[in-house]
């Protein structure tokens, strides 16, 4: 009797362990996003200057820096997810 | 200070820690305006807080019969009350998709030390029938329950700080 009612409790123990384990993880996956947040803020600020540049007319050849610039724009939006579940992956076995 | 002292205090605070967790939720919203981590833990907290506090009584009376069912009762309730709670504050973060912050972290490592204090007692107490771990669960658990207020207070106040200096240097 006294068995049952000890391995319920460690039963209900190592269920606190594991949800805050889940916990745990979710937090790391918020810390990786941020980080990636971070890096691709910094890139997207590059990108907003050069457009400024761009429009002022500081660069030559105009027409292939904006061809350029679009390039790099749809690069940049494709990455962002991408980015981000690849470091998870790297870090986290599983996600 | 006298231990007889210190137990007074510790468990007429307990009481009182229900209420002070709901005024802290309220000033939380009016503050944090939007959904957050923050916002979730606190009213996790609280709920967690109220329920454990309605219980208590209700439990006491049936933990004060012999045999060890009822001893479960008591220990088993809290320690599910606890494992319920970080299933919420996983569930609304993921739920809300909401970043977790330190504040959760350090709300969900309290709710694991509780339900480990329980089971720890617990089994100590009828399996082994030894002793070591009393002082540790009546002063550990009230102890936890109180301080936990101040450190979700202060690391909520460190978060907000980096944030409230950013806007200042903007202006």
């Amino acid at each position: 009797m006294v068995l049952i009612f000890v391995s319920l409790i460690l039963l209900l123990n190592l269920m606190a362990l594991l949800m805050f384990r889940r916990l745990h993880l979710l937090r790391s996956i918020s810390q990786i996003q941020a980080e990636v947040e971070l890096e691709m803020h910094s890139r997207a600020h590059q990108l907003l200057v050069r457009r400024d540049q761009l429009e002022v007319g500081l660069v030559k050849e105009t027409a292939e820096a904006d061809e350029q610039w679009k390039g790099d724009l749809a690069e940049y939006m494709e990455e962002y997810e991408q980015e981000a579940l690849l470091r998870a992956r790297q870090r986290l076995n599983r996600v | 200070m006298e231990w007889d002292r210190l137990e007074f205090i510790l468990f007429s605070l307990d009481k009182y820690l229900f209420i002070a967790y709901f005024l802290l939720l309220i000033t939380a919203i009016r503050i944090e305006k939007k959904v957050s981590s923050v916002l979730i833990t606190f009213t996790v907290v609280a709920v967690t807080n109220g329920v454990m506090t309605s219980l208590v009584p209700m439990l006491y009376q049936l933990a004060a019969n012999d045999g060890i069912g009822y001893k479960f009762i008591w220990y088993g309730t809290f320690c599910l009350i606890d494992v319920l709670a970080i299933y919420l504050l996983y569930k609304f973060h993921s739920m809300l998709k909401q970043s977790v912050s330190a504040v959760a972290e350090v709300a969900g490592v309290a709710f694991l030390l509780l339900a480990t204090l329980q089971a720890v007692f617990f089994t100590e107490q009828y399996l082994f029938s030894t002793d070591y771990s009393r002082a540790f669960y009546q002063y550990g658990i009230p102890l936890i329950n109180i301080a936990l207020l101040p450190a979700l207070v202060m690391l909520w106040l460190l978060q907000r700080m980096p944030l409230k200096q950013k806007v200042l240097r903007a202006n």
